[in-house]
This record gives C-alpha cells, sequence and structure tokens, in this order.
C-alpha cells in the first residue's frame, strides 16, 4: 500500500473566502462568508449544515465549479501541487493550469449518481474519459485500468458492467462507478458532496466503508459534504459547522461532538433523535424558528435570530473565532464575553 | 435491434396499405371525375364533344366500376408490374412523369435539410451557451424573421435582389442546355449555381426552428449535474459542451427528421411555382385540380412513403444515439 507519510502540512488551505452570487434584477448575495478550512493529507472534514447553507458552494468553488454568477470576492484557496502552492481563487475557470488540477489532483463525487453520470455514455466510456484525459494512455490501457478500479470499488462482474449505461445499474452500483472515476487518477484530494443523501441506508453503510478504505489505500485528504450527523461521527477527523455561509464552530470531531460551544452546534446535536427505552425518552427539542434568506442575516452572527443565548453585541458584531481548546474553534459572543455578562 | 427492425418494417407495410387506401379515396372523393372536368374545359372553350365518345372513354378508364374494383385493378398494377397507371392529361404512363420530378424533390429538400442542419446547430450551441449575449439576440431576431417570412415572398424578394444586382435570374434548375443532359460536371456546376436559391428558400423556416428547439433544449442539459461531473474532470469547456449536454440534446431533434421530408415537400409547391422549378410540388397540384387521379393517387402514395421511410430512418438514429430506447425495446 502507498503509505503517505502524515505530514501535517496542510494539502489545501482556504482562507479568509467568501462567495458572491450577482443577480440583474437584485443585490448581490453573500452565500459564504471569510470561510477558513484547511485539509492535511490522509484526514477526513466533514462540513456539516442544513441545505443552502453554502456547503455545497464552498465545495465547489474549490474546484472553480460554480456559475457565472458567482465570484469569489476575497479570500484566498491554496492548494500544495507539490511544486508550491497555487492559490485556485485566482485561476480562470477554464484555464488550462486549473483544468490540470480537477480530476487529476482534486476530485469530486456528486450527490445524485443518476444525474450526475451522462445517460447516453456507458460507465467504462465515463471512466475511460479521464484517465486518457489527464494520463495520456491508450483507449485498451485506460479500459484496463477502468475494469481494474471497478473491481476495487467492489462492483461485480467488472468488465461487463463497464460496457453498462448508467440506467442499467442499481443507485449502489452508480455511486460505486462514481468514486471509481473519482479515483482514475489517485487525487491528492477528494471532495465528497452528499454521496450517500440519495442511498438507502445499507448501502450508504457499504459505500462510507469503501470511502475509508480507499482513504486508507491511497492517503488522500477528503472533504466529505452533509447533514447527518451520524455519517460525520462515521467518517470525519474533523468537522465544520456551517450555517447560513459562516463556519460556526470548527475542530477534532470528537471534542465538538463532546463539548459543542456554539448554540447551533448545540441545537443541532439536541435535535439528533436517540434509541432509548419508553421510560427514558425525552422529547427533541428542534431549533427554533426556520432559516433566514441570505438576503435578512443580521450582519452580526447569522444565528442571531434563533439563538436563545443572544445578547447585546449580537445582531450587529460579528463574532470573532475564538480558540475554545487546541484546534477546536467557535465564532460566538458567549466564549469571548464572561458568561455573567451575557446571561445578565 | 433486429426485431425492432423487422416489428418496425411490418408497421411500415401495414401503414403504406393504409395511406393507399385513403389516397385513393381522397382522389375519388371530389364530385366527377377527370372526363367531366375534361368536358368542362372543352364546353368553356366552345367545343361540342359526343356523348358517344365520352360513354367509350368512360367505359376504357373503368370509371363506371365500383370503388373496390377500381382500386385493385390500381393497386395490384402497382404491387406487381410497378405501374402506375395512366395519366390522362399527359397522356403518358405516371411512372415515366413522377420520378424526374421527385429525384428533383427529394435533392433540393435533402439539400435543404443539410443546410438547416449545418447552420442550425452551430448557432443554436452558441445562443445556449452564451444565453443573453449579442449573438444569442441576433439568433433570435433573425430566427423569427425567418420563422415569420413565407417563403413565397422570401423567394420572390431573392429573385429581385439576384436581378438588380447580379443581372441574373433565378428561375429553374438547369440552365436550358443542361436540361435533359445527362449528369456531368459542368452540369452538377450549373445545377448548384442555381439551386443555392431554393435551398436557402426552403431551409430558413425549418432552420429558424430548429436553433429554437436547440436552444431551448440544450438550455435545460446545460444545467444538469452530469455537466458538472464533466467538468469537474477537467476537460476542456467547448468537449464538455459538445461531448454531454449536445448529445443530449439533439435527441428531440433527431426525432423530427422523420416528418421533414413531407413537410418540406408540401410546403415547396408554392415556392417551386415561384421559382419554377422542375419539383413534385407543382405536378402535384396540376394533377389534383383537373382531377388527374392516377398521377395525383401516385404522387400522395410516394409522399406516403416518403413519411414512413423518413419515420423508420429517424427511429433507428434514435435508437442509434439514445441507449435508453434502444434498450427499451428489448
Amino acid at each position: 500500500m502507498p503509505q503517505i507519510p502524515m505530514a501535517d502540512k496542510p494539502l489545501l488551505t482556504v482562507r479568509n473566502m467568501s462567495i458572491s452570487f450577482s443577480s440583474p434584477d437584485e443585490a448581490d448575495i453573500e452565500a459564504v462568508r471569510q470561510v477558513d478550512l484547511s485539509l492535511t493529507p490522509g484526514k477526513t472534514l466533514a462540513l456539516v449544515g442544513e441545505s443552502g447553507c453554502g456547503k455545497s458552494v464552498t465545495a465547489r468553488a474549490v474546484l472553480r465549479l460554480l456559475d457565472k454568477n458567482a465570484i469569489i470576492p476575497s479570500g484566498e484557496i491554496l492548494f500544495d501541487t507539490g511544486q508550491g502552492a497555487v492559490d485556485i481563487a485566482r485561476l480562470k475557470p477554464d484555464s488550462l493550469a486549473m483544468r490540470s488540477i480537477r480530476g487529476a489532483e482534486i476530485s469530486m463525487i456528486f450527490q445524485e449518481p443518476m444525474s450526475s453520470l451522462s445517460p447516453v455514455h456507458t460507465i467504462g466510456d465515463q471512466i475511460d474519459e479521464f484517465i486518457i484525459l489527464h494520463e495520456r494512455l491508450s483507449p485498451k490501457q485506460a479500459r484496463e485500468r477502468t475494469v481494474a478500479l471497478l473491481d476495487q470499488v467492489g462492483v461485480p462482474g467488472a468488465r461487463d458492467r463497464a460496457n453498462a449505461y448508467p440506467f442499467e445499474l442499481s443507485g449502489g452500483l452508480r455511486q460505486r462507478a462514481m468514486i471509481a472515476m473519482a479515483l482514475a487518477c489517485t487525487p491528492k484530494l477528494l471532495i465528497a458532496d452528499e454521496p450517500t443523501t440519495a442511498l438507502d441506508v445499507t448501502t450508504q453503510a457499504q459505500i462510507l466503508d469503501l470511502l475509508r478504505q480507499l482513504q486508507d489505500d491511497y492517503g488522500m485528504a477528503m472533504l466529505f459534504i452533509t447533514h447527518d450527523l451520524g455519517v460525520v461521527a462515521e467518517v470525519a477527523d474533523e468537522i465544520a459547522v456551517m450555517y447560513l455561509g459562516d463556519v460556526v464552530e470548527q475542530g477534532d470531531v470528537y471534542e465538538v461532538f463532546r463539548r459543542p460551544k456554539h448554540p447551533y452546534t448545540q441545537a443541532l446535536m439536541n435535535s439528533v433523535p436517540r434509541l432509548s427505552r419508553k421510560a427514558d425518552r425525552k422529547r427533541l427539542s428542534p431549533i427554533k424558528g426556520t432559516v433566514p434568506s441570505p438576503r435578512d442575516r443580521p450582519s452580526g452572527c447569522a444565528f442571531t435570530s434563533r439563538c436563545p443565548h443572544a445578547f447585546a453585541p449580537c445582531p450587529a458584531q460579528r463574532p470573532e473565532r475564538t480558540q475554545v481548546s487546541a484546534g477546536h474553534v467557535a465564532r460566538c459572543h458567549l466564549l469571548a464575553h464572561e458568561p455573567a455578562e451575557a446571561l445578565a | 435491434m433486429l426485431r425492432f427492425i423487422i416489428n418496425r418494417l411490418i408497421a411500415m407495410v401495414l401503414t403504406l396499405w393504409a395511406v393507399s387506401v385513403v389516397a385513393f379515396a381522397i382522389i375519388q372523393l371530389p364530385p366527377g371525375d377527370y372526363l367531366t372536368t375534361y368536358v368542362a374545359t372543352l364546353n368553356s372553350n366552345g367545343d361540342r364533344v359526343d356523348p358517344s365518345t365520352i360513354e367509350a372513354l368512360r367505359q376504357q378508364y373503368g370509371f363506371g366500376e365500383p370503388f373496390l374494383v377500381q382500386y385493385w385493378k390500381w393497386i395490384s398494377g402497382i404491387v406487381g408490374r410497378g405501374d402506375f397507371g395512366q395519366s390522362f392529361e399527359w397522356k403518358a404512363p405516371v411512372t415515366t412523369l413522377i420520378w424526374g420530378r421527385l429525384g428533383n424533390s427529394i435533392l433540393i429538400e435533402g439539400l435543404a435539410v443539410f443546410a438547416m442542419w449545418t447552420i442550425a446547430l452551430p448557432i443554436g450551441i452558441y445562443a445556449a451557451v452564451r444565453k443573453y449575449s449579442l449573438g444569442d439576440y441576433l439568433a433570435t431576431i433573425g430566427g423569427f424573421i425567418g420563422l415569420a417570412v413565407p417563403n413565397f415572398l422570401m423567394a420572390l424578394v431573392l429573385m429581385y435582389l439576384s436581378f438588380v444586382w447580379f443581372g441574373t435570374t433565378i428561375g429553374g434548375l438547369f440552365s436550358p442546355e443542361f436540361e435533359n443532359a445527362h449528369w456531368s460536371l459542368p452540369r452538377i456546376w450549373d445545377f448548384l449555381s442555381r439551386a443555392w436559391a431554393p435551398v436557402l428558400v426552403l431551409a430558413t423556416a425549418g432552420t429558424a426552428e430548429l436553433i429554437r428547439i436547440l436552444r431551448a433544449n440544450l438550455l435545460d442539459e446545460l444545467k444538469k449535474p452530469y455537466v458538472t461531473t464533466a467538468r469537474a474532470k477537467g476537460l476542456p469547456e467547448w468537449k464538455v459542451i459538445l461531448k454531454y449536454p449536445v448529445r443530449v440534446a439533439l435527441n428531440p431533434l433527431v426525432s423530427t427528421i422523420g416528418w421533414l421530408l413531407p413537410t418540406l415537400v408540401s410546403s415547396s409547391v408554392i415556392v417551386s411555382v415561384v421559382l419554377n422549378l422542375p419539383t413534385a410540388g407543382p405536378l402535384l397540384l396540376r394533377s389534383l385540380t383537373s382531377q388527374d387521379m392516377y398521377l395525383a393517387g401516385a404522387l400522395i402514395m410516394l409522399l406516403g412513403v416518403l413519411t414512413v421511410i423518413g419515420t423508420l430512418v429517424s427511429d433507428l438514429l434514435l435508437a442509434w444515439i439514445d441507449p435508453r430506447i434502444r434498450y427499451g425495446s428489448k
């Protein structure tokens, strides 16, 4: 197994990145504001949050796959290519430099394995193309590699299945094919955008096992996007919780799960149902209210409107990143101010 | 796949049989027959015709017989001997009249279809990919003009302009000296120098329509996740677009090929009259007004054949480009 030493040097560092969407009729919407993330080889960072909080947008920004009306007005996305760092945020989306990173260095698995694969090309064709593009192999060699990959991700009868079209496969097999495709050129970073959301629980567990095992084999870094805390517990080393475009809390997954510091993270934890005996059952406590639209976001902490602890500085002043313990950071005024003052 | 084709062929034969019955019924439908029209024309010119002569002609052509008997004679002639009957008006076998005309029709309209696709594909793709750009608006405006201007008007304008600017008339398909010559390089050149005008005129409306359909289809497909997947592979943008969404967006267009041919034939009648083209359209019109029933029947029948063959071709093309159809037919 090609075991890459667990260097502490980050592979990808996102610093202070914002993403805005412009529209001809309305003011620009800032979908993501000042996000900091870093990914290390062999480790998995889970990006967690509810729909529309900007987690997918953040992931797509790393590959510059956003729509034309999206801009990255500030911040940098530093990717360590091995020969110095490249700032992906400054590359043109369709430039040669960007395209040689896509797929070869950073690749991505998408949520819907049905619609994310072309309906009119065979699985093998779509994977071959990838290998031929980046490694300049002959079509025949590429197909050998494709079959080996499909075999590795657990597609039975890989040689025949390579000639199958996506609609001839089950959801689980399609996602396996998608994973085989993403791994075709042994990327250093794998972005998985809700890869198990469209699958049933059994298949979900298999796919998660597969991803973890492949990560051990290849030693790649993984950015895992999900809204399922159960999945996070299963795969992640680190977690970043997003709410309405802000990373509100991040850190080691055990640390954050055990001692969540941000009220939103705490509320998320409390809304996970637990199996227990009838006598021990407690009512789930939902987070009150609904997510406001990014247009109505308070200029301070985004969670102000729903936070049970909101106090004076929250609506207007954006909380700074506060170190809670080693590698555990949260953005909340409660942490910076004395609790007595907060409760007063 | 073979079974698919065989099924289609059987359905084709049945359809053609139904078309033949309907075609024959339609040409029999107007009151009277060729002889009444003929006598009326003679009378209006002041000629008198002996009723017994007419009766003799009526016997000879078999006009007095019941519908089924007439139909049987006609269809058995076609199937058995390839004999489509006699044209009353031209006093000649229908077969000698129509093949040349029909050949011209298929040639001109085939070229028009070809022109439509070669012009519409790049423009439609451009209009979708650069949505709301200047080029898209120009294509849209051009498309609407192309759709709105009647073919024959366009033909007249083109004739006028080519006379004013180049001093040539663009009627007909061949110069007189090449009219009945065999195909040769100079004849092809002569044909091309004249055929561009009718091809252009016939292709405009279809091109505009194709651009609109392709743009709409492609706009739907461009937003699909598989396009993002292709982009995430690191393919260059033009390759992403041509290999994936364009390929899928073509499906509905390919299925239109089937009825394109017959539509062109029937819509080209007026253009052919205006531009004096020796195609099947004007011949059909003339034969219908004079109740020249065997000629009209043969032409309608052959239009039916064209439609059915066109549909078969587009079905096969569709099965070829879209595996979902190919495997669904198993």
